[in-house]
């Protein structure tokens, strides 16, 4: 009797991974077939040998996706753009969240609330204002817009979670800090910090991945100059024709971030994503 | 606007807003959108979690739950080419499977009655780990004791799953309901990489986020847009404030 039920578990325990690999697995198969291999009928799971081509055309002059530019403006522009974000965002949370966690001020829980409530904010629905403020401030299709935008929306995700690690260390170790001497300063800097300094890498890396993975708000506020990876992924899925090949090589190419730090760090991330969407 | 003079209308881009058929057709297909993915989120999670925590082996555990996490680390916009690339009608895996079993294949992307349950089905794989996720780390949370207790006392693995487990998980059950709720309601990018920026076949998928695109950018009547905008996020408002109600009530007992 006990085994069927354990069978069950483990059968869809099995049909959920394939599920969830499944995706990630055949575009990255698909970005080395053969074009024939790509249309075959039915399905072929690899190309003999694996063709390196579509990688090479993902990059080369000449092509609707303009190849050359991914890699030195598309690429650069999603790299600082994101990385901008995480130097701005985690300084500032870092200390906002200190402030929420530890002192007790009028108002605290107001600002908590309202930190919360950013989170809650529908990009989609932000963009018309913010598309008007840096229209009249003549930064439309500038990183230093994405990266303040980015930041914005960071810091709110970054606080309300650096606040969940910040209320896991005992007030003890600072109070026995401070009876020591140490200022408030040093108290932060060489005691808290280093104590959470898991989550802060956690939080940095969601901070990074929010930048990283947005759509709505670069499509909007970018043109050309600015335009990052993501944005000009619907180039290689127009109506008219659709190359397989180098769209699965331009998707994989842009996962190796995500799928670095989910398959190295998972441990913080499940940590830092529970700690900070359980302490409402 | 643009120094080009200005007139107060006072609440006639709302009116023009509600009065329009096209708003309508946005609400209808972002509520079942949102119905459709919550729903199968929520079932599928909740399961997942209990089976993952009932895996008594330490390393499968662990690394399922590094496989769980990958699809919400992932950009929308790759979900979205992915299952594109699954979905396709001509040489698509996804006919290829159905065809196996001896089913019809389906025209996934040019088929109105499958739009909204494409765009779901990314939603799906790219989200239900985060409520796998949020649960599984609270049935860890679960006093042993409890469930041994139980045991002694001749209940069965559904009674304790239904009776103690559920009602233990449901403040969290409550939040990740939240969290899912507000986020679906902002669906955009996985509709424009499926569909580009129509909105599907015979506005099929034409969620709320593509309507306001189309408002402010296609038609160029900024004022309805940031309408809409106000719109959504009232209803976001509304949501959040129903569903974090009933999470304090909850957490207060």
């Amino acid at each position: 009797m006990k085994v069927l039920p354990s069978l069950i578990k483990y059968l869809v325990l099995v049909l959920w991974i394939g599920f969830t690999l499944f995706p990630i697995v055949w575009m990255f198969l698909t970005s080395f077939k053969t074009p024939l291999d790509v249309f075959a009928n039915p399905p072929v799971l690899i190309s003999i040998p694996p063709c390196i081509e579509n990688w090479i055309k993902l990059f080369s002059p000449g092509t609707k996706w303009e190849g050359p530019r991914i890699l030195h403006r598309y690429l650069p522009n999603s790299v600082i753009a994101s990385t901008s974000s995480v130097a701005i965002t985690i300084p500032t949370s870092i200390l906002a969240a200190y402030a929420i966690s530890r002192f007790r001020f009028k108002g605290r829980r107001i600002v908590a609330i309202m930190i919360l409530a950013t989170r809650m904010l529908p990009p989609v629905a932000t963009t018309i204002p913010l598309y008007i403020f840096f229209a009249e401030l003549g930064l439309l299709d500038t990183l230093i817009a994405l990266i303040l935008v980015y930041s914005a929306l960071s810091v709110p995700l970054a606080t309300w979670m650096l606040i969940a690690y910040l209320d896991e260390v005992p007030r003890e170790i600072e109070e026995a800090a401070q009876i020591d001497g140490a200022g408030l300063k040093d108290t932060l800097f060489r005691i808290v910090i280093p104590i959470i300094a898991p989550g802060i890498a956690a939080t940095s890396i969601f901070t990074f991945l929010l930048a990283w993975n947005d759509f709505a708000i670069a499509f909007f506020l970018t043109k050309e100059v600015a335009k990052t990876l993501p944005v000009h992924a619907p180039v290689f899925v127009t109506e008219v024709s659709i190359e397989w090949g180098a769209m699965s090589a331009f998707g994989t190419f842009y996962i190796i971030p995500a799928l670095f730090f989910s398959v190295f760090f998972s441990r913080y991330l499940i940590k830092g994503l529970t700690l900070g969407a359980v302490k409402v | 606007m643009y120094g080009i003079s200005t007139k107060f209308i006072g609440l006639d881009n709302y009116i023009s807003i509600i009065k329009d058929p096209v708003f309508y057709n946005a609400l209808k297909v972002t509520g079942y959108f949102m119905f459709l993915a919550v729903t199968s989120e929520m079932i599928l999670g909740l399961f997942l979690a209990e089976i993952l925590d009932g895996i008594t082996h330490e390393r499968l555990r662990k690394a399922a739950v590094v496989i769980t996490i990958i699809p919400m680390m992932t950009a929308t916009v790759y979900a979205a080419l992915s299952w594109r690339l699954i979905l396709y009608p001509l040489f698509g895996v996804a006919n290829y499977l159905l065809t196996l079993l001896g089913l019809p294949p389906q025209d996934w992307l040019g088929d109105p009655k499958w739009s909204i349950p494409v765009v779901a089905m990314v939603d799906i794989w790219q989200n239900t780990p985060f409520v796998i996720l949020i649960l599984f780390a609270g049935l860890q949370a679960l006093p042993t004791e409890w469930i041994e207790a139980a045991r002694i006392d001749g209940a069965s693995s559904w009674q304790i799953f239904r009776y103690i487990k559920i009602p233990f998980l449901r403040p969290l059950i409550l939040i990740a309901l939240f969290f899912r709720v507000v986020i679906t309601l902002r669906v955009f990018e996985s509709v424009i990489m499926m569909f580009s920026e129509t909105g599907g076949p015979g506005m099929a998928a034409q969620v709320l986020g593509i309507y306001l695109y189309w408002l402010a950018f296609r038609v160029f009547d900024l004022g309805r847009a940031a309408a809409l905008s106000w719109i959504m996020l009232l209803l976001t408002v509304g949501l959040s404030f129903i569903l974090l109600l009933k999470f304090y009530k909850e957490v207060r007992m």
